[in-house]
């Protein structure tokens, strides 16, 4: 008896403990897919069909079927989607605006052609629900009203993938239109880095040149109420993902997003630039020990900074182990930690003077994983080669002597640039090493 | 000076109005005018009648200036026809808005400060108790209050002056509740001197007339006297009704033509179940202790103490980076289609489609379940992420709370055998706390508290898109506050005295008041857009008005009667009308003036023991009316005000009654209204938007002459009744409406919506003038019986009564009850077709059949 009643409770805890491991999922409706409508037409094969300038009415019943690859989310698509699928994409413009609601980018969609127009808005081809001849010189497709976005468009699953096709700018042609392409190795123009996309403030659309290093160009082109419209333009070189669109002969790129512009790296030519870091120590009081905001002037051994000095109306630092007694000196002086991410091409230029040189050393270096500390001999640093101004052994150089620019294009990120002067200023006679340097006009420019 | 052209315009109009009217009306004709009168655009509530809102964004209470029951018509003999003939349409006493009348329970003013309008929601359903009413007619003097230059209620439902029996009944009806149970108890005094009554209600329609039209109320009244010895009556009473109910929605022409006159926008299938997007809600309960001291008996003293507080609501759909839900949204429609072929396509989808002619819930919900998007820094801590289903379609409710304590005494003494006094004083205090709540999140998890016209101007600004800087990005859940939230604190003091006398031929009486007003908006979110004028404490807006009254009645003999009387009153502008867009900040309206109103009114009575009859002529004029009319704009892309000012109107008319008893059993009735009512000057409208600070727009609007919409101008009703010699009777009247116009778009009137247009040109014409809306005549029907039965044994006979009531007996499916201009107006087009007038349509056939067994 008891060990029945044991066993009973045994199973008795199994059931319990299964049951409540066993919790029933909630029932939940199918996710809505449409009718299984299949197509009957490629993209490619509906764009045949038209002849540029035509309108074209379809009667016959024709389904396509593919992936939206741009919405209208960010605004720069208005009043209408662009759809791919493998062999070509095409604009349908929808007189609705929220669009992405119902049909966001990865959305697969079949259209059922029979009743819609096909024709041309400055030969990029489109449908839409009519004619409007409203202004009878530039009849243009007139949107698919709301009322029948149900009656052409059957919605079908979200999320599937886009793959971008990547090509050369060169290869921009007309049976590209309305396909997410990607091209490498793009950049702004020049005039064109910096600057907003489009006029946010007039709400006015706006072109933006992009180059490819290997020569050839295209716009991008921006409407002044996407909501990206005022972000800047990057400067650097990389993959632009757009939708490609024409207008007459222009060939446009058109991105969804900023996400879209990928353009970090280097660019192909150094033109234009950007101002990092400078500093002429005009606004230091001469004859102190140098003390800047954001600058380190650290003594690792010997006792001597560098020092803010002045002659005939111009600020410098300069630095010397001279009268020091000390058998070695060495001080580090730091520049303020310069950010690299959004510039491409940085370089680090300055000049310099030395004076009485008898073999002490002014090196430059780079580190970025330096701690801003008073420790700097302990972060890993990496030698720069600049020109220094060496040789003036009867007295200070005459001429400032430029570094060269020397490329901070390897790093990325935060980088520190030091300069590191070693001295000697021993009792005896001999390996004196007092040599005075002075530095002037640091720069780190970019583009 | 004054008074006596006054007396003098009243008395050329007496003898001519009638003769006059058409030719005046030519003169008017020919002039072009303009006007304003988005004013009117207020929601409208009457008994048993469908709660509309008609202002878009608009939030005040309402406008009932007609009649509440036909019982509280009293003894006059053109409100007791009027209000049976003309309950139909939206007929207003002598065109007056709502705001002109008052109403007071035991004493106590049930005027809702915020915009002086009447809240008869507050004890809708207990028609059983509020029977015990007295009208005063016009600036007629009244022992209890001063009253308006609009008809004052005075009921009293104090538990002692309650019927005492007990009744049950119910009420069949196709109007907007299917089914009513009502219940009402009253026991006099006791010998302890105790006296109460009981009432409750119940009402609900699963659909009512309009289709999506649901209702549900319940109402419950408490009542408790206690008599004292010393000449008291201390009486209490508490009362409230609670109701949620589904609107019927203004309509276009072309949605009418293609679904049909029933058509109602504002409800839709969710999972095959209709749902209404727009449902008020409003529980306000009243609580009134009353002191009525007789002192003698020349003399008493009423005393009253009361609170009202509750909430008021009304939910909407909202929407975010997402399309318009609204169904009869114009760019939906087959007239935005250009192309002629396209707009047939579009039609024929329409008509045969219903779920696009109403909102699709099912679509709603699928976009925010398929809207799963992240908030950085959400709720102001930087770092935190959320992520979840962010709601781009919500219902939205907005609220006002209201809490109200007034406190009111009166005093009326027989001086000597001829002359009376009565005068008084109250103070009243009322907060009410204006935001908007979240309803539902329809399916999503989240919706963020951020300004999304700002956030559409200022892409990149974190700072201004938050509707409240003190919380930014605030996620918002079901029940939240968010959007705006304010309080406006109104204070109001008044004191009055009246004389009245009676003498052997004349009766006169003169009356004065003095009203002090105050108000504030106190702001509790930090708007991002107005951060210095929208958290905390506006101005305070100070008015001292008075108002006084005077008149004379010549008793020719004890059967006719001549009486004559006018009044000036001033009147501090509402809350409404001063602040420009409380929702955001504490702008208000540059110049902001008393409104001046002054009004004379000539009369004759009879009741003779066959004929009974008035007939009277009355002049109104308003000057310097101020107004503020919010909606939504699409083409701003905001909410846009209309802050109008020196407005102002005139009134004039006559009405005429009539009963005449053809026989003992068959009595004739008729009433007349016909008025004149004109906005009679050019008015200001300063255009600004909720995210502005600036005015867009300010010109001058060319509406002199235009007519006041909302109610036709004229009403014509004739019945005849038949009484058996028991308890039979039968009421059958025709009753015919016209002069109803249309509410005007001020924007429409302006130098700048004619400007490149030819002056006499059909477009011209099409963009100025005021449309006419359609002659109406209605036939309605009445009839009831009672019966004295035993239906168990014990000492009482019971009774029982049935009534039926018939409106619109010809099922006349096209009756527009009124309508306004959409107020937004296409400047570059001037086609005033492409945002067309929206309309009420009245019911057809409806009825109500009722029992009710007493005993």
């Amino acid at each position: 008896m008891k060990s029945l009643s044991g066993k009973g409770s045994l199973y008795l805890s199994i059931l319990v403990l299964m049951s409540i491991q066993c919790n029933k999922k909630f029932d939940t409706p199918p996710e809505y897919n449409g009718p299984d409508l299949q197509p009957n037409l490629s993209i490619s094969a509906l764009r045949a069909m038209h002849f540029m300038g035509n309108f074209d009415h379809i009667v016959n019943d024709y389904i396509i079927e593919g992936i939206v690859v741009a919405d209208d989310s960010k605004d720069n698509f208005y009043k209408s989607i662009i759809m791919q699928d493998s062999t070509g994409g095409i604009t349908i413009r929808l007189d609705g605006t929220g669009l992405y609601n119902d049909y966001p980018v990865g959305r697969k969609l079949a259209i059922k052609l029979n009743g819609l127009w096909m024709g041309d808005y400055a030969r990029m081809i489109q449908l839409g629900a009519g004619v409007d001849r409203s202004d009878s010189l530039f009849p243009q497709i007139a949107p698919i009203p709301v009322p029948l976005f149900d009656r052409f468009l059957i919605k079908k699953s979200l999320q599937n993938a886009i793959v971008p096709k990547t090509i050369r700018i060169d290869q921009l042609n007309d049976s590209l239109q309305s396909c997410l392409i990607k091209i490498d190795n793009l950049e702004f123009a020049v005039a064109d880095t910096g600057k907003p996309y489009a006029d946010v403030i007039n709400k006015l659309s706006d072109n933006t040149i992009v180059k490819a290093c290997s020569g050839g160009s295209a716009y991008i082109r921006t409407s002044g109420f996407a909501r990206f419209a005022g972000i800047k333009t990057p400067r650097g070189n990389g993959s632009l993902t757009a939708i490609y669109s024409v207008f007459k002969t222009d060939k446009q790129l058109m991105i969804r997003d900023t996400s879209d512009v990928q353009m970090n790296g280097l660019r192909c030519t150094g033109a234009g630039s950007k101002l990092l870091l400078a500093e002429d120590f005009t606004n230091q009081s001469p004859n102190t020990n140098l003390t800047i905001t954001g600058w380190k002037n650290i003594v690792e051994t010997g006792g001597k900074s560098f020092q803010v000095k002045s002659s005939s109306n111009n600020n410098y630092a300069e630095i010397n182990a001279f009268a020091t007694n000390q058998l070695t000196v060495v001080s580090w002086l730091i520049l303020p930690p310069v950010n690299l991410s959004n510039s491409a091409n940085e370089i680090l230029s300055f000049q310099t003077k030395d004076g009485f040189d008898n073999g002490g050393v002014l090196q430059v270096f780079a580190s970025t994983n330096y701690d801003g500390g008073n420790t700097p001999w302990k972060a890993k640093w990496t030698l720069l080669k600049p020109i220094i101004s060496k040789g003036s052994v009867t007295g200070i150089a005459s001429d400032w002597l430029a570094s060269g620019n020397i490329s901070l294009a390897g790093y990325s990120g935060s980088v520190y640039i030091a300069f590191r002067y070693d001295g000697a200023d021993p009792v005896l006679a001999f390996d004196k090493r007092t040599t005075t340097f002075q530095i002037d006009n640091v720069r780190i420019e970019g583009n | 000076m004054l008074k006596v052209l006054w007396l003098q315009a009243f008395l050329c109009l007496m003898g001519s109005l009638c003769a006059q009217s058409t030719r005046k009306l030519n003169i008017v004709k020919n002039k072009f005018v303009d006007s304003s009168q988005a004013a009117l655009l207020k929601e409208d509530m009457v008994y048993d009648l469908p709660i509309i809102s008609v202002n878009e964004g608009e939030r005040s209470e309402g406008n009932i200036p007609f009649v509440p029951s036909i019982l509280s018509a009293g003894r006059d003999v053109f409100m007791s026809t009027a209000s049976f003939h003309f309950g139909v349409v939206r007929f207003k006493i002598r065109g007056y808005d709502g705001n002109v009348f008052s109403t007071q329970i035991n004493g106590m003013p049930m005027d809702n400060l915020d915009d002086d309008n009447t809240q008869w929601s507050l004890w809708s359903g207990l028609n059983d108790v509020t029977k015990n009413t007295e009208m005063i007619l016009g600036i007629k003097p009244g022992e209890h209050l001063f009253g308006d230059i609009g008809n004052a209620v005075s009921m009293d439902m104090r538990a002692s002056k309650q019927r005492e029996q007990t009744q049950f009944s119910y009420a069949f009806s196709n109007r907007s509740f299917s089914h009513r149970w009502m219940y009402t108890t009253a026991k006099g005094f006791n010998k302890k001197g105790w006296a109460y009554s009981l009432s409750g209600s119940w009402r609900s329609a699963g659909e009512g007339y309009f289709p999506g039209t649901n209702y549900y109320g319940g109402s419950y009244f408490v009542a408790l006297d206690k008599r004292l010895n010393d000449g008291h009556l201390v009486s209490m009473i508490f009362l409230g009704s609670a109701t949620a109910n589904a609107k019927q929605g203004p309509v276009l022409k072309e949605s009418v033509a293609l679904a049909s006159a029933l058509y109602n926008p504002y409800w839709g299938y969710q999972s095959g179940k209709k749902r209404s997007a727009n449902i008020g809600r409003s529980h306000q309960p009243v609580l009134i202790i009353t002191d009525d001291h007789r002192i003698n008996n020349n003399s008493y003293w009423i005393s009253t103490i009361g609170c009202t507080m509750g909430e008021k609501s009304n939910t909407a759909l909202d929407w975010y980076k997402a399309a318009d839900p609204r169904p009869d949204y114009y760019r939906y429609l087959p007239s935005y289609q250009t192309d002629s072929v396209l707009r047939l396509f579009v039609v024929d989808e329409m008509h045969h489609h219903e779920s696009l002619r109403q909102i699709n819930w099912d679509h709603l919900y699928t976009v925010n379940k398929n809207s799963r998007e992240a908030l950085f820094d959400a709720d102001g801590v930087s770092g935190n992420t959320i992520t979840g289903l962010r709601s781009h379609y919500i219902l939205e409710e907005r609220v006002v709370g209201m809490t109200r304590v007034s406190i009111n005494t009166n005093f009326h003494t027989r001086l000597n055998e001829e002359l009376s006094f009565s005068g008084g004083a109250n103070w009243q205090l009322q907060q009410s706390h204006y935001f908007k709540r979240m309803n539902d999140l329809l399916g999503g998890d989240y919706f963020v508290d951020w300004n999304q016209f700002a956030e559409r101007d200022f892409p990149n600004d974190v700072a201004v898109i938050q509707n409240d800087l003190n919380n930014p990005n605030r996620i918002v859940k079901a029940g939240d506050i968010y959007g705006y939230d304010y309080l406006v604190n109104t204070n109001k003091g008044a004191a009055w005295a009246q004389i009245t006398g009676s003498r052997k031929k004349i009766d006169f009486f003169a009356a004065f008041e003095m009203v002090y007003t105050s108000y504030e908006r106190y702001g509790k979110m930090k708007n991002g857009l107005f951060r210095f004028n929208s958290f905390g404490r506006s101005t305070l807006n100070e008015f001292n008005t008075y108002a006084m009254k005077a008149g004379i009645t010549y008793k020719i003999n004890g059967r006719k009667y001549l009486y004559l009387q006018a009044a000036a009153f001033s009147k501090p502008p509402l809350f409404d009308d001063v602040f420009i867009s409380p929702r955001t900040r504490d702008t208000r309206q540059d110049i902001i003036q008393t409104e001046k109103v002054k009004t004379a009114e000539a009369g004759y009575v009879c009741n003779a023991p066959r004929i009974k009859l008035r007939c009277s002529a009355y002049i109104t004029s308003f000057k310097d009316g101020m107004n503020v009319t919010t909606f939504y704009h699409d083409g701003y892309g905001n909410f846009v005000n209309y802050a109008l000012s020196g407005i102002n109107k005139l009134h004039y008319g006559t009405e005429f009654g009539m009963e005449y008893k053809v026989s003992n059993h068959i009595l004739f009735t008729t009433a007349a209204s016909i008025g004149r009512y004109y906005y009679n000057n050019r008015q200001m409208v300063a255009v600004s938007a909720d995210n502005d600070a600036s005015v867009l727009e300010k010109t001058i609007i060319f509406s002199q002459n235009f007519r006041i919409p909302g109610t036709p101008q004229e009403a014509y009703g004739v019945g005849i009744s038949y009484q058996s010699a028991g308890s039979f009777y039968l009421n059958v009247s025709g009753n015919y409406f016209r002069q109803q116009w249309l509410a005007i778009n001020p924007l429409r009137r302006t130098y700048n919506a004619v400007e490149n247009v030819v002056a006499g040109t059909e477009q011209w014409d099409r963009i100025i003038h005021q449309q006419l809306l359609p002659e109406q005549y209605t036939v309605d029907l009445s009839a009831g019986n009672s019966f004295r039965l035993k239906l168990y044994h014990g000492k009482q006979k019971q009774t029982l009564v049935f009534n039926l009531s018939i409106n619109n007996l010809l099922n006349k499916q096209d009756v527009i009850s009124g309508g306004y201009e959409q107020l937004r107006f296409d400047t570059d087009t001037k086609n005033i077709d492409k945002f067309p007038p929206k309309y009420f349509y009245a019911m057809g056939l409806n009825f109500s059949a009722s029992f009710s067994l007493r005993f």
